[in-house]
């Protein structure tokens, strides 16, 4: 076949589709007039008064499951460990190799801190993470986890009380 | 013969009670039936402890019947079904009759309405939550200068929903707004541009609204006015805000249906409440 006659038999082709699309469109509009022509609730064509859904707008976040500072699955080695609090309190002290994510409440966690610690939860062959904060009213350990497992990262925990009920009371009387 | 009258009066005496309200007396058919039946087995969480046809039946007639009939004859004109109307006046028992009052600290922000009214309503919104934007104008305007006027004071905390494009900047600078005493003007403002936003829009609104462009540029950057706007969040996470917007009213979260309708009901309720006003004049 000449590169002429290929190119009439494409155009040929793309007629009959568009005109089977234009037929369908019709046929299919057609159906729907019918079909609202008969329904006892008939659909106006013409909107008699605006239509809007409003519903709240929820705080995004998932399930993030509590847990005592003294269960052991938080020093099991396939728990995978996130402190929510500040970077210089993480500095100052931080459960085993913890991995810091600082928990705002006005900015979203990054999507590159994120993916970093999928990377580490894989890498170390994790099966919870267990999220610590401040362990003040809001917690940011919960508030944190609950970020954390809305973006689709699954069995995520915190630890009730955060830092301080980990840590234990300290010397001189303190939390 | 003489049993015909009192039949007659029985049979017609439910509908000469349910005859009371003026939404009801316009319903027909199987609405009118679906109301009656509601009204004859929902029970009036205050005032009064028959069913509510029973306590439209009583004189005086109890105040929460009455408002409560008109309700459910409403959602049933609205199309509503048995079970989501259950649902919504279960809601809105559990929102007026919750013992718990939460903490909120109203310290610094302005309020529109009367000062003396006696009750307050709160409102924990997002700067760009666009059913905020729709509602919370409407009750400004309840609360000046319509049913709601020397009734209801209202206040409005920022909680800024995460999930929302440009919600720390937008509530930054309604905080800002409150440290620079024009907080309503560019809260209506922005929710009514709410489609028109775009975050450099907002230091023209601020202008707009009656402020210094250069002071307001300066309070959105401060510090001091982030953490106020985290104390506000935080807050609203001690008292279980999940979404925007959720109410307070007298210091009780309310679980009822958001609808403008519903909530000027039931602050009118409250204020009844709180000024002893029982039954119906």
């Amino acid at each position: 076949m000449s590169a002429e006659a290929k190119k009439q038999t494409w155009f040929s082709g793309l007629g009959t589709a568009l005109r089977d699309a234009v037929l369908i469109t019709a046929a299919c509009s057609v159906m729907g007039l019918l079909v609202n022509l008969f329904h006892p609730e008939k659909i106006p064509y013409i909107a008699e008064e605006e239509y809007e859904t409003l519903v709240p707008c929820p705080e995004p976040g998932g399930e993030v499951t509590p847990l005592e500072a003294t269960d052991p699955s938080i020093h099991a080695e396939d728990t995978f460990i996130v402190d929510a609090r500040r970077k210089p309190e993480h500095q100052v002290w931080k459960l085993r190799d913890a991995m810091s994510i600082p928990y705002d409440y006005l900015e979203p966690i990054p999507d590159q801190t994120l993916k970093e610690l999928i990377r580490r939860t894989q890498k170390t062959g994790a099966r919870r993470v267990l999220v610590y904060g401040d362990g003040k009213d809001p917690d940011s350990g919960e508030q944190a986890g609950r970020e954390i497992s809305g973006k689709g990262i699954k069995n995520v925990f915190f630890v009730k009380g955060g830092a301080p009920a980990l840590k234990g009371p300290e010397p001189g009387g303190g939390p | 013969m003489g049993k015909l009258p009192a039949l007659a009066i029985l049979v017609l005496f439910p509908a000469v009670a349910y005859a009371q309200t003026p939404t009801c007396d316009k319903l027909e058919g199987e609405q009118k039936q679906l109301a009656r039946e509601l009204l004859s087995t929902q029970h009036p969480y205050d005032c009064c402890d028959g069913t509510i046809i029973e306590c439209l039946q009583e004189k005086p007639v109890c105040a929460l019947a009455y408002r409560l009939a008109e309700n459910i004859c409403l959602r049933v004109a609205d199309k509503q079904d048995r079970d989501k109307i259950t649902r919504g006046l279960s809601r809105r028992a559990r929102s007026m009759m919750a013992g718990k009052k939460s903490k909120i600290d109203l310290e610094g922000l302005s309020s529109v309405g009367k000062g003396g009214a006696p009750v307050t309503l709160v409102e924990y919104a997002c700067a760009r939550c666009p059913f905020c934007a729709k509602i919370t104008p409407k009750l400004h305007e309840a609360v000046i200068e319509g049913v709601l006027k020397g009734k209801v004071k209202m206040y409005f905390k920022v909680f800024p929903i995460r999930g929302h494009s440009h919600s720390k900047e937008t509530g930054l600078g309604f905080m800002a707004a409150v440290e620079m005493g024009r907080f309503w003007e560019f809260l209506m403002h922005s929710y009514e541009n709410f489609d028109r936003f775009c975050i450099k829009r907002q230091f023209n609104w601020a202008e707009a609204a009656g402020m210094d462009k250069e002071t307001f540029k300066q309070l959105v950057a401060d510090p001091g006015v982030r953490d106020r706007v985290v104390a506000s969040k935080k807050e609203g996470i001690v008292n279980k805000v999940e979404a925007t917007p959720t109410f307070f009213i007298n210091g009780r979260k309310f679980f009822g249906d958001m609808n403008f309708e519903e909530m000027i009901d039931i602050l009118e309720e409250e204020y009844d409440r709180v000024k002893g006003i029982e039954y119906r004049k």
